[in-house]
């Protein structure tokens, strides 16, 4: 099919949730919490690190009104991850439903299931407790001191595949890749750079917080009602948990109120079903705002060092890139996440001689998880930082340093072999990138050409303009898989059942233009049901910037398979061959001469009159390529030179996402990944006391931007055709977050001469730094 | 807020009468915006104030009468010769919260991040407390500890007069933000009156980065008399600007908060300078 042949995909229809929503309907978890349900309530560790000495529970389980108080002392102990990854996991088996070990502040303790909140709130002060407090754990650089106190030292810890874990050291994952000869590079080079960079905590924000509810049906299986992006991993590690088999557990994902990745992990599921279990009764667990902040999950913080080296005439002859990754209290895809601080930046300059080394520690803080852009945000921030300043070095425009070095169509990288997510990568060969136009394009709109030097600019409020490259993946290939099942109704339409999770992205919509377009209908004919582990076929999940460019093929390829079936019967029905035959419009029809039938006619023909059977099909699909979207993006600030200020006046993405499925959620998805980016760049910050405790836990106090707050936004799709994608398209979710952290940063220092290597870029930090002419000792922050 | 009644009273005296027998077990409420804040889990009866006909801006010899219920949207949108606090209420945080705050609600408990104290310490303002008398309070006085604790029980803030800018005068706001719905880091504002080019009176009033929102003196009586311009008002900065205890709020140091209010003083002197110019 040719691209200009599309008649429902890359069109901008109305979302197939969007009234259902938009009225008010019931939607999400917390509108289907049964009347009867029990509340749970968590006690939370007041110190960071500690050990329970003893624990009381008798008070609280005597009071009326509670049902059921959970403790590790009267559950399982069984050690698994909280990541919602495939299996087996890159992440270690560090964490228990409940432990003895207090590892954050805020770490389980006891968990009530009460009539009412207030009465599971006030069993929850009816518990007593006593903690010998241990010395905590704060800081990178502190976790890997020789001789550091140990956080994960109970002897079930473990790495569940080959990769390097030494918890008696702090250290829950590493790896080092090394292509070429990274000193020799450095050798060779003109000029030379070594930079630390800093990478802050931050949290996702949905706006509907963690949620879960569960029950027990009449065959004593615990159906799970929850607010997760990975039902099947769900199902899989609440089973794990609660050490039951798979088939006793339903997972069902209705929509979701924001995940941006929080909501692939297992965070509040295994103790709904336990307490489900428990008690008998429907139990309702929803995390407070401050909850959310501390419990649930954060972007890794990362210490790096960026090392590069390159030639006047602009050749870069090394990069080495040194990540250390907070992973907080647990591992969840700590591994993960730092092998994609290399694979999803490294790649992206041509390079022969490339060190990466990423090394993952635990702390008392805390715990990192998988964040939209997953990595390559962090090391977006020091590579991008990077490129700039190499630039100035050897006296080049910046932007002609990146043009003259990125990846093009029809370019390797040894980088996607080496690093994979937790293990070896896959060759693949770039088949679409218009980088170059995203650059162009993107220069264009923001006014590249009036850039000038900071040391040019006078006055208090000085602007600047600033740029970074940047480049995802679409799916992690060889691992992830995503499925389908298609079936055709009497009346012409068709139910699409999918393990695929829309977290509030569109994908349900998407993936219903995928397949109304593969089977020559309209969107309004299509049934969308998903992410019910025992009504859908498999999916991973929600992550990766998989869902359009995995579960779309799988979807396309079930239609297809329908498609042919329909075919089949419209031939039968029309005394010909299926070649002769062609769909337009939800219409079999002969290609040349006349004959036609609807699909209602070849439905109700197939089920009632001939030949009868179902005509329907389910189609899985694992991918071999994870062909990357890129994006070019720029940043004008003003800076208040005597406060440190910083106002983005505008901000220019451009991204080449192959086919835009749906081109306005294609935009909304680039425009709210930056405005996440602009927040994490300027005002979000984790604010802890010595003790480890977060002082800014809830809206007021930890800062995001509202729409009042929006500067002026200009997204430009830049379409390329993806052969191995559906319809040519690739991933666009989570690119967008990773470009204003650099291009923010590049354009402060265009503005006024400062450079930052730690977020957030606050005013303080901003006039600190000119007060110190133009940087200030670097320092890891938290 | 733990609120297990609700009383309606459509006159000031059956409200009072209420809130005097209820004593302690009673709270006013108009906009209740500020109620997510307070932690008092004690069972109170809220008494709504909203309909006793205290809502309204009038101008009266030259004096603006608000009213206690008027709202801060209602304060935004009103255009009059010399009224100035539409430019605080454009700061004041969304419009959702605008619709719903009023002055008194905003300005009997002072937090942190409050706006109209400040500004109201700059412009002078007086404030009409109906009591079994009725009592009016200087800002200075009014604000120089918690307000509420003025208040005995029956006692209502009804109104908050303060006088029109005229010729001559210049007022100047400045709250210093992260986001338009942030609590304020530091906050300024300043009024001043010329007389044949010089500074014949000035008020600067700062909040946020002090406990309590006060004066800047010393600033002020280095003003007063003075050829306002750059260099004026720097040098009366500095003679004032060590006399708060500044307290970094929301993340940034004390010495921080000290730089923002320093150079904001500055910038609100400008500003009301270039507008009592007539510029």
């Amino acid at each position: 099919m040719s691209k200009r042949d599309f008649k429902v995909v890359n069109q901008p229809l109305r979302k197939i949730d969007a009234m259902t929503l938009a009225l008010g309907k019931p939607s999400y978890v917390g509108d289907f919490k049964p009347d009867d349900a029990l509340i749970i309530k968590m006690l939370g560790s007041p110190h960071a690190h500690a050990r329970i000495t003893s624990i009381d529970i008798s008070e609280a389980e005597k009071m009326p009104g509670v049902h059921c108080v959970l403790y590790y002392g009267n559950v399982p102990r069984i050690v698994h991850t909280t990541a919602g990854q495939g299996y087996p996991e890159p992440s270690p088996y560090d964490t228990f439903m409940f432990d003895s070990k207090m590892r954050f502040v805020g770490d389980r303790v006891a968990a009530v299931a009460a009539e009412t909140e207030k009465i599971a709130e006030a069993a929850l002060k009816a518990i007593k407790v006593e903690y010998e407090v241990l010395q905590p754990v704060l800081r990178i650089q502190d976790a890997m001191k020789e001789g550091a106190p140990i956080i994960h030292d109970e002897p079930e810890a473990r790495a569940v595949i080959p990769v390097p874990y030494e918890p008696k050291k702090n250290m829950a994952a590493h790896v080092d890749m090394e292509i070429g000869d990274l000193e020799k590079g450095m050798a060779e080079a003109d000029e030379t750079i070594d930079f630390q960079f800093y990478n802050h905590y931050g949290q996702h924000c949905p706006v509907e917080p963690h949620v879960s509810m569960a029950w027990v049906d009449r065959e004593d299986r615990i159906i799970i009602t929850t607010s997760t992006q990975v039902p099947f991993h769900c199902r899989r590690i609440v089973a794990q948990t609660l050490d039951i088999p798979v088939r006793r557990v339903r997972v069902i994902k209705p929509r979701i109120g924001g995940g941006f990745g929080v909501k692939q992990e297992i965070v509040l599921e295994d103790v709904v079903a336990m307490m489900a279990l428990r008690t008998k009764r429907p139990v309702y667990w929803e995390y407070t705002r401050a909850e959310e902040f501390i419990s649930s999950r954060t972007r890794h913080p990362m210490l790096m060092r960026l090392r590069m080296g390159a030639k006047r005439d602009g050749t870069i002859t090394a990069i080495g890139l040194d990540c250390h990754s907070n992973t907080g209290w647990n591992g969840s895809q700590g591994l993960t996440v730092v092998c994609n601080s290399g694979s999803k930046m490294l790649p992206l300059y041509r390079c022969g001689n490339i060190h990466f080394e990423g090394t993952v520690v635990y702390t008392n803080l805390p715990a990192g998880g998988a964040y939209r852009g997953y990595g390559a945000t962090q090391a977006a921030f020091a590579f991008e930082s990077a490129m700039d300043e190499m630039a100035e070095k050897i006296g080049m425009d910046p932007l002609k340093f990146r043009a003259m070095n990125h990846i093009k169509s029809g370019d390797t990288s040894p980088v996607f072999r080496a690093l994979g997510e937790g293990r070896e990568g896959v060759d693949q060969a770039i088949t679409s990138c218009e980088l170059a136009r995203c650059i162009k394009a993107g220069a264009r709109e923001i006014g590249w050409k009036r850039r000038k030097p900071h040391t040019t600019k006078k006055g208090r409020y000085r602007r600047g303009i600033g740029m970074a490259c940047l480049m995802q993946g679409s799916a992690i290939p060889e691992i992830d898989m995503g499925a389908a099942t298609l079936k055709m109704n009497e009346d012409g339409s068709f139910n699409l059942l999918m393990g695929a999770t829309d977290l509030g992205t569109g994908s349900d919509t998407v993936l219903a233009q995928i397949a109304a377009e593969q089977l020559g209908t309209t969107l309004d004919q299509i049934i969308v049901y998903s992410s019910d582990t025992d009504m859908t076929p498999f999916d991973v999940g929600a992550y990766a910037s998989s869902t359009t460019y995995l579960s779309g093929q799988a979807v396309q390829n079930v239609a297809l398979k329908v498609r042919k079936q329909i075919l089949k019967v419209g031939a039968d029905m029309l005394d010909c061959k299926p070649a002769e035959l062609t769909i337009e419009d939800a219409k079999v029809v002969r290609k040349k001469g006349e004959g036609q039938v609807t699909f209602s006619e070849i439905a109700l023909y197939s089920m009632y009159s001939a030949n009868q059977f179902q005509i329907g099909d389910i189609s899985s699909k694992i991918v071999h390529h994870s062909p990357p979207p890129f994006a070019a993006h720029f940043a004008e600030v003003e800076v208040d030179t005597l406060t440190g200020a910083v106002r983005v006046i505008k901000y220019v993405a451009a991204a080449d996402c192959g086919t835009p499925i749906h081109p306005k959620l294609a935009e909304g998805q680039v425009e709210g990944a930056v405005m996440n980016g602009i927040c994490y760049a300027l005002t979000e910050e984790y604010l802890f006391n010595d003790k480890g405790r977060m002082l800014n836990p809830n809206f007021g106090d930890y800062k995001l931007y509202t729409l009042s707050d929006l500067p002026e936004m200009k997204t430009i799709l830049v379409p390329s055709y993806e052969k191995t994608g559906p319809y040519g398209a690739k991933s666009i979710a989570e690119i967008g977050i990773n470009g204003p952290l650099p291009a923010i940063a590049n354009a402060i220092h265009n503005a006024c001469g400062v450079r930052l290597r730690t977020g957030p870029f606050t005013p303080e930090k901003i006039w600190r730094s000119l007060q110190a002419g133009g940087e200030i000792p670097f320092e890891e922050g938290h | 807020m733990n609120y297990v009644d609700f009383k309606s009273p459509t006159q000031l005296d059956e409200a009072r009468t209420l809130l005097k027998e209820l004593g302690e077990s009673a709270s006013p409420v108009a906009g209740s915006t500020l109620h997510v804040f307070l932690k008092d889990e004690s069972p109170k009866v809220a008494v709504d104030i909203l309909r006793l006909g205290l809502n309204g801006i009038r101008l009266v010899d030259g004096v603006y009468h608000i009213g206690a219920t008027t709202t801060v949207t209602d304060m935004l949108n009103h255009r009059q010769h010399g009224w100035v606090l539409d430019r605080v209420a454009e700061a004041f945080v969304t419009q959702p919260i605008r619709n719903m705050a009023t002055m008194g609600g905003s300005v009997v408990r002072v937090f942190p991040w409050s706006d109209l104290p400040v500004a109201l310490l700059a412009l002078n303002a007086e404030l009409v407390i109906t009591g079994d008398a009725e009592r009016v309070m200087s800002a200075p006085e009014f604000f120089a500890t918690q307000p509420f604790h003025h208040l005995q029980a029956g006692d209502l803030l009804t109104s908050v007069r303060i006088p029109a800018l005229v010729e001559g005068q210049g007022f100047a706001y400045h709250k210093e933000r992260r986001t338009t719905t942030d609590f304020s880091r530091c906050t300024i504002a300043a009024w001043l009156a010329l007389d044949d080019g010089k500074i014949a009176d000035v008020r600067i009033a700062v909040g946020a980065a002090v406990p309590m929102p006060r004066r800047m003196d010393a600033v002020e009586d280095a003003l007063k008399g003075a050829r306002p311009g750059p260099a004026a008002f720097e040098k009366a900065m500095q003679a004032g600007i060590d006399a708060p205890r500044w307290k970094g709020l929301h993340g940034i140091s004390d010495e921080y908060a000290r730089h923002l209010a320093s150079v904001h003083i500055v910038d609100v002197l400008t500003k009301a300078h270039e507008e009592a110019k007539g510029a």
